[in-house]
């Protein structure tokens, strides 16, 4: 069985995206000065005390501690002017990177299989679909909520194993536009999204929850579509934590799913489902006072061991956990992008070509390992997933994109035949979580090594901004008209100024011709 | 390779062949759509069900299909939630007793938006509500509701989506590995606990639930892979996510000769299930005794340790919601006025001083701890020291007591009264009972649309 060991990233670098190389010949690439040398520390994240009974534990919190409410509390009263500048601006970089994998999910494999259920559920056309057509609010946040995941681009929070942009920005987007709200209302409810789903996370405890079958994506996901969606409905105190219970009341999403698309869909569902919390939430219907910590079915209780109440809203306000959120630069597993970092790493510092090298041992965690070590890549998904494929094709192409996931590439007899005589993966006891270790050995004779803990796009080592534009600008490629693309990008560069998301939609629906 | 359980319980919803369905079973199913139909025409009496329904069309939008008891339809999203809504509103749907969860709410709606999109006959409805509901209560037998409810889990939310998902699936044609898809695709939207008991998100489970078979019907017709056995699945299957790995075999047993559902209790009365064996007990004496409301001094209400720590708590109820969970009220209202519909919760009838006096001075609860959640006693005390007393261990509606056709009927005029002229009614009772035999269903989704509000 598949499983995950949390790691907890040691947290980001504020400011640290300024000066990032900006990306060589329209396409992502890697160099050996993007990367930091030294790296960051990692705990390895361990199965959290036994509790003798976590129901009366979790009693004993509940007379303290009632972080539903503090959420809502906090993020009802929430203003774009209570963000620092330096949070605004990564949310900034995180909706961008969002827009744009969720643009370039159009070519997901299942895009058109979710297209036909959003529309199948009917209604009226009232939101975006990026790339796409229009769609009722549900109809958009499901399928916005699929292509934003479709391609493996993404974002991950790696303590929680969690993609979070998918479920917050959707619903938030549909909202939005069908209201024609402005942009600084739009970031302030990603902003409470985004750090509601790291908080509930957090207080979850991934590996007690993970030991228990659950998926995160599906679990606290749908927590942040509805206090986006919460957020820019206005909604007080009472209803914004109605809002956020209506949402817990939709956790689910296990691992039974893994291996098919279905794990995807745990993303798209949970942005209907904040969709529809927030919608009902409006209405003044009413829901649990804590479904956090509720004595009788508390989302902590059920889904994990008790959780940690305090953790929830430990520093909220001054300490803003969604720093903690990674960005993927390239369209692969989550567990994969070190090894890819590496790969770049070395193939700038020592200008590899496949016909000099002899072998390449790749050392992954037992986790990473046992998810992708011996993915077979016969197929896209598969090969999007397949530490050995996508080792020998960042050699050969020396590029990590669609077109090296292409049916054509992946069936490729020479590149199949030197991932099979040359390239080994193996667990290497000393890497921890998303960590890599590559050893490239030369024909003649010289042996290079990367090891690092984290990859480009880590929280600890954020996308530098003209990063994340240029993978917008690839992502939008064929899907979007090229002004329409950048006229984008700049208007979510200054969100601050835009008064009406409409606008901002219709840049980003209409497919290129 | 053997079949999984998911396999052999999709292959099963997926083949039996339509209108093949037991005489007894082919009843019951037919009661569930009479109940459902009535429960919706009397869901005005739920206190949110104008909000739910202006929920309902911000989400799922406009749309054509039908809404019971409006003119305007809505998206079959959008007609899914409100209909799964409506039938639970007023707190008088079904009751499958031995898991605590209600079943119509689910499979219904989104089996009526699909026969009425795909323009589809009576005998397929029917066998889709039946195989649907049967796929719901057999895994819930298998959860093992004595150790997932008091976790905490509630199941309407997670059995409900799966037995909707085969009803979607059935009348959308999918073969078995769809259909286990299907089954995937609902277990991986299973949610719901009592972190909501008190609140009206409890029903939200239920139309949440029944959406979200919708989904995952429609998208497994799509062809979208799904876990291969969602139920028994080691790490993350529904009878280990929700319970202790619970009683798989039962899922299986007797699948196709025995028809589980048909111990799916119907409600006679208003009120939470829990209610309805004391109900029953008030009922039966005053059939059997007529007490005089005013020689009546003390009323002792006993039920089980579980039933009184959730219920007791309403014994002064604020609003109609907590008073259909109310002892108190309900059986007061039984015994005093010898009546109790939804009209005696209504805001002016709780207000009544005679009641709440009576209620504050006279009635009281305790714990037997011999009952099962399925039994109640009412002891009357009379103001002369004659003690009266009724125990129930089965409340009328469920498999031990069964609710009469004339029982349904009498309550489908009930919930229609003032909605639905009387012809109307009677045409629609009609056509319900020999649903199977419709093979166009366009008169019957009229008549669903014709009701009147109630008049204030």
């Amino acid at each position: 069985m598949p499983s995950f060991t949390a790691v907890v990233a040691t947290g980001g670098r504020p400011g640290a995206s300024d000066g990032q190389p900006a990306l060589r010949e329209g396409r992502i690439r890697n160099t050996g000065k993007s990367v930091p040398a030294a790296m960051e520390k990692h705990v390895t994240g361990s199965e959290p005390p036994t509790v003798a009974d976590p129901i009366r534990q979790a009693r004993g919190r509940d007379l303290t501690a009632r972080p539903t409410s503090e959420l809502a509390e906090f993020c009802s009263a929430l203003t774009y002017d209570d963000i620092p500048p330096e949070v605004r601006d990564r949310v900034k970089g995180i909706i961008l990177d969002t827009v744009a994998s969720a643009i370039a999910g159009r070519r997901g494999d299942e895009t058109g299989q979710i297209e036909a259920l959003a529309g199948a559920i009917g209604g009226a056309p009232r939101a975006t679909v990026l790339a796409g057509p229009r769609m009722s609010l549900a109809g958009a946040a499901l399928l916005n909520g699929h292509q934003a995941t479709a391609v493996a681009l993404c974002d991950i929070h790696r303590p929680t194993q969690c993609h979070i942009t998918p479920a917050v920005i959707p619903p938030a987007l549909a909202i939005a536009e069908d209201r024609r709200l402005g942009g600084r209302a739009f970031l302030t409810a990603v902003t409470a999204g985004l750090e509601v789903v790291v908080r509930v996370g957090t207080g979850m405890r991934y590996p007690a929850m993970r030991a228990r079958g659950w998926h995160s994506p599906g679990v606290i996901g749908p927590f942040g579509g509805a206090a986006a969606g919460a957020s820019l409905m206005g909604l007080d105190p009472t209803r914004f934590r109605n809002a956020l219970s209506l949402a817990g009341t939709q956790a689910a999403g296990t691992f039974a799913q893994w291996g098919t698309p279905t794990i995807r869909f745990h993303q798209s569902r949970a942005a209907y489902s904040g969709l529809l919390a927030a919608l009902l939430a409006e209405t003044g219907f009413k829901a649990s006072p804590d479904v956090l910590t509720a004595d009788h079915g508390g989302l902590f209780n059920l889904y994990s061991d008790g959780g940690d109440a305090e953790a929830t809203v430990a520093g909220l306000g001054t300490e803003w956990t969604l720093r903690t959120i990674s960005l993927r630069p390239w369209p692969a597993a989550a567990g994969i992008q070190t090894l890819i970092t590496s790969l770049f790493a070395l193939i700038d510092a020592h200008d590899l070509h496949p016909d000099a090298i002899e072998t390449v041992e790749v050392g992954l965690s037992k986790t990473v390992h046992d998810m992708h070590g011996t993915q077979p890549w016969d197929t896209r998904p598969g090969a999007l997933l397949s530490a050995p494929y996508v080792t020998g094709v960042v050699l050969h192409d020396r590029r990590c994109w669609f077109e090296q996931v292409a049916p054509e590439r992946i069936a490729s007899p020479d590149l199949d035949a030197f991932i099979r005589s040359r390239v080994s993966v193996a667990v290497d006891g000393a890497v921890a979580g998303p960590g890599a270790a590559v050893t490239v050995r030369m024909r003649d004779g010289r042996v290079f090594e990367d090891r690092r803990a984290h990859p480009r796009g880590d929280a600890a080592d954020p996308l530098g901004r003209a990063d994340i534009q240029e993978k917008f600008r690839m992502c939008s490629e064929g899907l979007i008209d090229p002004g329409a693309a950048d006229a984008a990008i700049a208007l979510i560069e200054r969100l601050e100024e835009l008064d009406d998301m409409a606008r901002l939609a219709g840049l980003l629906g209409q497919p290129a011709k | 390779m053997t079949p999984n359980i998911t396999e052999r319980l999709a292959e099963f919803a997926a083949t039996l062949p339509t209108g093949d369905l037991p005489h007894s079973a082919a009843m019951q199913a037919r009661s569930l759509l009479l109940d459902s139909v009535a429960c919706s025409l009397a869901s005005d009496f739920g206190n949110e069900t104008d909000a739910y329904a202006r929920f309902a069309e911000a989400a799922g939008g406009a749309g054509d299909t039908t809404v019971i008891g409006s003119r305007a339809g809505l998206s079959p999203l959008g007609a899914t939630l409100l209909n799964a809504y409506q039938i639970t509103a007023a707190t008088i749907c079904d009751t499958y007793v031995p898991a605590h969860v209600h079943i119509t709410p689910e499979i219904v709606p989104p089996a009526l938006a699909i026969a009425e999109r795909d323009g589809l006959d009576g005998a397929s409805l029917l066998t889709a509500i039946a195989v649907g509901a049967e796929v719901a209560v057999r895994i819930a037998d298998g959860i093992n509701y004595a150790v997932a409810g008091p976790r905490g889990w509630h199941l309407p939310g997670i059995v409900g989506p799966v037995g909707a998902a085969a009803a979607v699936g059935r009348l959308t044609g999918l073969g078995p590995l769809e259909m286990r898809n299907a089954f995937g695709l609902a277990g991986s939207q299973s949610a719901g606990t009592w972190a909501s008991w008190g609140t009206p998100t409890v029903k939200f489970h239920q139309s949440r639930g029944s959406a979200s078979g919708l989904l995952a019907g429609l998208l497994a017709k799509t062809g979208f892979a799904s876990s291969a056995d969602i139920i028994g699945h080691a790490d993350g299957g529904i009878l280990v996510a929700y319970s202790d790995g619970g009683t798989p075999e039962k899922i299986l047993d007797r699948l196709g000769t025995h028809w589980v559902f048909e111990d799916i209790s119907l409600r006679v009365w208003p009120g939470g299930a829990p209610l309805q064996p004391a109900l029953t007990a008030a009922f039966d004496l005053v059939t059997t005794h007529a007490p005089e409301p005013d020689a009546i001094g003390k009323v002792l209400i006993e039920v089980s340790q579980d039933v009184y720590d959730a219920h007791a708590r309403f014994d002064r109820p604020q609003g109609t919601f907590e008073a259909l969970l109310s002892f108190h009220i309900a059986v007061a209202c039984a015994l005093r006025d010898r009546r109790f519909w939804l009209t005696s919760v209504e805001p002016a009838a709780l207000d009544d001083a005679g009641l709440r006096s009576f209620v504050a001075e006279r009635v009281s609860m305790a714990v037997d701890p011999t009952f099962s959640r399925e039994s109640g006693r009412v002891t009357v005390e009379m103001a002369d020291g004659t003690r009266l007393a009724s125990r129930v261990d089965g409340a009328k509606g469920t498999r031990r007591n069964p609710a009469t056709l004339e029982d349904l009927r009498s309550k489908f005029m009930n919930c229609a009264a003032g909605r639905l002229s009387d012809a109307d009614a009677r045409d629609l009772l009609d056509i319900i009972a020999g649903i199977d035999g419709q093979s166009d269903l366009g008169r019957f989704f009229e008549l669903l649309r014709r009701p009147v509000r109630r008049a204030a």
